[in-house]
């Protein structure tokens, strides 16, 4: 090109651009006269003017750092490293927006998958900033059946999003494994149909449901993805139009989508599921757009005759090309499945229980609808999270309390009454429980008075309060009793007053009383209503005038949030929860906010945890909430208890409990009993035995100690174990073949609606698993007697429920013929054993604390029943046959009895605090494989930092 | 720790074979402060880039040392260093000709991205040195703000001309490797 073209171009395109419209085609009119070629040079490049505004406005360096840094997080390279206070475990899946990893939240302690944004995004700063507003938004979402979002992390250039860990399969996966039955579509859409309800009243779409966004867990559905799956409405129109076969109309026309795009895509993904084949195909993307666009699918019943016709016109509506003719929310499309599946309901006794789920569904969504309000301070995402007691499970901590300055902490443990100063974090013993009468244990939830320097604590005796004392100490020596048969609840900010119970019974509190602190003044300011009953934790308001409280009914359901003027005036009901759901709280804060939290039955972590959604309401000074409650997003995941707060609110100190199962060998002599024992398992999380080698020298056992459920087999004098197997969802009961060579071991269903679980076997010393036998087995699995009798056995509920129906497996082949059929109650829940002579049969009835065995003909041979309040959780054969071997749970003690036909009772293991026990002798009975189950509880500080 | 300086000098005279050793160093320096970044050491909300780029000239360059006693000498030689560190990784890594990285999954579960406007160093290199045949300042603004990071200012003072001229040539330049990207990518836009 010459100089002076060149030169000419650039010229006129600076005066060009100065110019819009008229002028502008004006100007170039004027200024190139007749050299058309010139003009269309400068017109080409004035068309980039806009285009290129943004162009390389980003230095080459950051595209290429965070190029870097997406190459640096190849799979082998991020694995076992640390990303912020991450601890990055393995990949676990890989999708178009990036590879999903398993990681370590070190702060909670929790496992949790990071999504790795890909280098593409990460490089394009509008991309990004649009995905991480999005997903910040949708980490909003706190529902049973969407993906919780922790957090947006940027992790300085490699953005990456924090979210719920799950287990199961993709919905792809699934429909490719298997045809979905009718029953178990609509359990699957009603699931899918309650989360984009909760979503869409939030305005989120999420623009991109398929089955490889949609996730089948034991729990039940979980979405994928809410908002980060495809860009904002105001992205550049048409930039993404979401995945083809499920994609609306609109997206394909790059229409702005809304709600109804979402109910659209879950049309084509119920199409999909009830034909095994997406509405709308092509051999491109192209003609798949134009198939959307264009074509009718064909109708579901000609490629599944077995659909009702009802869920065909449910399909095809959802389906409709106009979405004004669509369902127009998700709440409507529910309804109209319901009434599809009404219709249908005498056809498939199988659907009345997905219809219980649907009820289910509704009644837990009651609770999720708030609008907004403004941010917490303690309750944000920067948490920062520390243990601050570290006592070994038997003397776990039982309470504790922050003062309000937060400089001291008071707890208590089986031991006594501890202080500890924040500063040197050294406790210091100010009281035992010497002296006191009985099983009795200090509870310190009232907690500090305003001056930080006195704290008032119960000493309980049993549930009842008339049974309890308040005492208060000065932090330096041991508590001074101000009231007998009382139990204190919380101290008014101003010091002024306690709030205590001093009747009550096993459900709960009759009345709430006031007292000085010296222990004067005290009166009754209300009775509870009839047939309710005060709950244990009463908060005060920031002006010491108001007390909140839990309503709960003579079940001990919670039935709602109330306030009440200390002068007993009437109650105003703050929050009421929708169907049974779990209610802890309420926390009354300085700032005028009100905290509660509602649990979620359907998520639990690892070590069981129970996770909480929590929330926060805002309240006058007349004791009623300002608005609606709003989530605290960025608070625990989940439930405290035994909550206290310092003044300012920026740090709380909580109660956290960690399940931990041990396997322990028992030696017994002759007479069955115990001689000596040592513990075979170290690890954390389940570990659960399920039977000794043929020679007596190693124990099977499942444990998810790494992560997930696996069969391990370890020695008796070895440290470590080995790995047998590690197949996806190994339920706990797996129990060794006669002669100890193989594993017969159950895998639960992966996904809600089915029942029906996998017998598989493996050998004891691992290989290749194979499947024997599926069904809904009764108490996990099948039971083997010991060599020389060779006899396997499953049990299972008769139609009709009122029998347990017992059939013979073979390793090798599978079922084999009927064995008994023993009545029992329908409803109950049933453990049973097999002796290890095959001559027997024990029933364990766990809700009535009764064992029943029979002879494999039928014949009663023994009844035993346990008195008192004990709980039996499992049933086992002794070695000899001549006894079984069953845990004794109460509140107090948890022992481990071997009991034999003739009345003789002898305790193989007894350990205070355990929550469950079992025992399996070796086959020579020279061992047990004790299983102890504990809870160690520890207090955890949470500031805002 | 290798010579950098007297690499950067070296190159700076037109020893090729410098380049080939000063690359990795920088290279190494580049991923060595991305990983820390990754590892949450300096957590900020985005990367400083500017900030990246000047730590890698103050780790790598004994600057008071060093015989480059003219600034904005200095600076244009580090943004030449920089342009061909990233030019080679971006090929080595053979980043996506298109620059946006699209998605490429199977049709069934595929996004379709129509990424925005955004670096292809690649092509810009390509281009660039299209541009510097009847353009060569036009192509060293580019180059120094682009690659090496330095501000209007800084460049102007590199090229020693004003800051008018340094913006103008800037807005034209984009415009036309905008096009002569748009025009040479396979798929178009």
């Amino acid at each position: 090109m010459d100089a002076e073209r060149w030169q000419r171009i650039d010229d006129l395109y600076h005066r060009a651009s100065q110019l819009t419209g008229g002028d502008r085609a004006r100007f170039l009119d004027e200024a190139c006269g007749g050299a058309a070629d010139l003009r269309a040079e400068v017109e080409s490049l004035l068309a980039y003017e806009t285009a290129s505004a943004g162009f390389i406005e980003q230095p080459a360096a950051d595209a290429a750092a965070r190029m870097m840094v997406g190459e640096l997080l190849t799979p082998e390279s991020i694995s076992g490293t640390t990303v912020g206070h991450f601890r990055v475990s393995h990949p676990i899946g890989q999708g178009g927006m990036g590879v999903v990893y398993e990681a370590e939240d070190t702060k909670l302690g929790r496992t949790v998958a990071l999504k790795f944004l890909p280098a593409s995004v990460a490089a394009d700063p509008r991309a990004l900033d649009r995905l991480v507003r999005e997903a910040r938004a949708a980490s909003a979402l706190n529902h049973p059946n969407i993906c919780t979002i922790y957090s947006v992390q940027d992790g300085a250039g490699s953005p990456f999003i924090e979210m719920e860990r799950l287990e199961g399969e993709t919905l792809r996966a699934r429909m490719t494994r298997q045809r979905l039955a009718i029953d178990e579509i609509i359990a699957l859409t009603v699931q899918m149909l309650d989360a984009l309800e909760a979503a869409h009243a939030k305005q989120i779409v999420h623009r991109d449901l398929k089955p490889g966004n949609v996730f089948c867990t034991e729990r039940g559905v979980k979405i994928l993805d809410f908002g980060i799956a495809t860009r904002g409405p105001d992205a550049d129109a048409g930039s993404v139009i979401g995945t083809a076969p499920y994609m609306s109309p609109e997206q394909a026309r790059g229409d702005t989508v809304d709600a109804r795009t979402d109910l659209f895509s879950l049309g084509a993904l119920v199409y999909e599921m009830a034909t095994g084949q997406p509405p709308f195909r092509g051999d491109s993307t192209a003609a798949i757009r134009d198939a959307v666009l264009h074509d009718h699918p064909v109708k579901p019943r000609h490629l599944n005759p077995r659909l009702p016709s009802s869920l065909e016109r449910f399909i095809l509506k959802a389906l409709h090309k106009n979405r004004d003719e669509r369902y127009q929310s998700a709440a409507a499309m529910r309804t109209d499945l319901q009434r599809a599946q009404q219709r249908t309901r005498r056809r498939s006794r199988a659907l009345v229980a997905a219809l219980a789920a649907v009820v289910a569904v509704i009644g837990g969504a009651a609770i999720v609808r708030y609008s907004a309000l403004g941010p917490g301070d303690l309750f944000n995402a920067n948490l920062r999270i520390r243990q601050v007691t570290h006592n070994a499970s038997e003397y776990g901590v039982t309470s504790g309390a922050i003062s309000p300055d937060g400089a001291r902490v008071v707890y208590a443990d089986p031991r006594g009454i501890h202080v500890l100063s924040m500063a040197d974090g050294v406790p210091r013993r100010v009281g035992g429980t010497d002296g006191t009468q009985g099983d009795t244990s200090w509870n310190l939830t009232p907690g500090w008075l305003p001056d930080g320097k006195t704290f008032v604590a119960n000493l309980i005796d049993g549930d009842a309060a008339s049974a309890s004392s308040v005492w208060v100490s000065n932090a330096e020596g041991p508590p001074r009793r101000i009231r007998e048969g009382a139990r204190a609840y919380s101290v008014s900010p101003d010091g002024s007053w306690i709030a205590f119970a001093t009747d009550g019974d096993r459900m709960g509190d009759r009345a709430v009383w006031l007292m000085h602190v010296d222990g004067e003044g005290a009166h009754k300011i209300f009775d509870a209503a009839r047939g309710t009953r005060i709950s244990g934790s009463v908060s005060w308001s920031p002006d010491s005038r108001r007390l909140a409280y839990l309503r709960i009914d003579h079940n001990g359901a919670p039935v709602a949030i109330d306030t009440r003027d200390i002068s007993g005036s009437a109650a105003t009901e703050v929050f009421r929860p929708g169907g049974s759901d779990l209610l802890l709280g309420p926390a009354w804060l300085r700032d005028g906010r009100l905290l509660y939290s509602v649990r979620q039955p359907e998520r639990s972590t690892n070590a069981g945890t129970l996770l909480c959604s929590h929330w926060q309401v805002a309240m006058a000074d007349d004791g009623r909430p300002r608005g609606g409650s709003t989530p605290l997003a960025g608070w625990l995941p989940q439930c405290v208890a035994a909550i206290s707060f310092t003044h300012n609110a920026k740090a709380a100190l909580y109660l956290q409990f960690v399940t931990q199962d041990a396997i322990h060998v028992v030696d017994v002599d002759d007479a069955g009993a115990r001689v000596s024992a040592r513990r075979l398992t170290f690890t954390e999380g389940r570990n659960i035995p399920s039977g000794w080698s043929g020679d007596n020298e190693s124990i099977v056992f499942v444990s998810d100690s790494g992560g997930r459920a696996a069969l391990f087999r370890q020695g008796l004098a070895a440290d470590t174990s080995q790995l047998l197997t590690n197949d996806a969802g190994i339920a706990g009961a797996a129990r060794l073949t006669p002669d100890g060579s193989a594993v017969l071991y159950l895998v639960e269903p992966s996904w809600r609606g089915s029942r029906r679980q996998r017998l598989m076997r493996i050998s004891s010393t691992g290989g290749a698993s194979q499947q024997i036998a599926d069904g809904e087995f009764v108490d996990g699995g099948a039971r083997c007697t010991v060599s020389p009798v060779q006899l396997c056995a499953i049990a299972e509920r008769s139609a009709n429920g009122r029998q347990l129906v017992f059939t013979t497996i073979d390793p090798s082949n599978g079922r084999g013929r009927e064995l008994i059929r023993i009545d029992v109650e329908p409803a109950a829940d049933h453990r049973w054993a097999l002796s290890p002579d095959g001559r027997r049969i024990a029933v364990l009835d766990a809700r009535r604390s009764r064992v029943r065995v029979v002879s494999p003909s039928g014949e009663p041979i023994h009844d035993i029943e346990l008195g008192g309040d004990h709980e039996l959780g499992y049933v086992s054969f002794r070695s000899d046959s001549l006894g079984v071997i069953v845990p004794a749970v109460n509140a107090k003690d948890a022992r481990l009895l071997s009991l034999d036909f003739q009345g003789k009772t002898q305790v193989l293991w007894q350990q205070a605090g355990a929550v469950d026990l079992s025992g399996l002798p070796s086959r020579d009975g020279r061992h047990v494989a004790v299983w102890v189950r504990s809870r160690a509880a520890s207090l955890w500080l949470a500031e805002s930092p | 720790m290798h010579d950098v300086t007297s690499l950067l000098e070296a190159w700076g005279r037109g020893e090729d074979g410098a380049l080939q050793q000063l690359i990795p160093v920088v290279y190494d320096e580049l991923r060595k402060i991305a990983r820390r970044q990754m590892a949450g050491e300096r957590p900020s909300h985005t990367l400083q880039t500017t900030a990246l780029i000047h730590e890698v000239y103050v780790r790598l360059v004994d600057v008071p040392s060093t015989s480059i006693r003219n600034r904005a000498h200095f600076l244009a030689l580090c943004a030449r260093l920089m342009r061909n560190v990233l030019v080679d990784f971006a090929r080595a890594r053979r980043y996506d000709k298109r620059g946006g990285g699209a998605l490429h999954v199977e049709l069934d579960e595929a996004l379709h991205v129509s990424p925005a406007p955004q670096a292809d160093l690649i092509g810009i290199d390509d281009a660039l040195k299209q541009l510097a045949v009847f353009d060569p300042r036009k192509s060293q603004v580019v180059e120094l703000r682009f690659f090496g990071g330095l501000s209007v200012e800084e460049t102007a003072a590199a090229l020693d001309v004003s800051r008018e001229t340094v913006l103008r040539d800037w807005k034209f330049a984009k415009a036309w490797l905008l096009r002569e990207l748009d025009n040479r990518a396979p798929h178009g836009r």
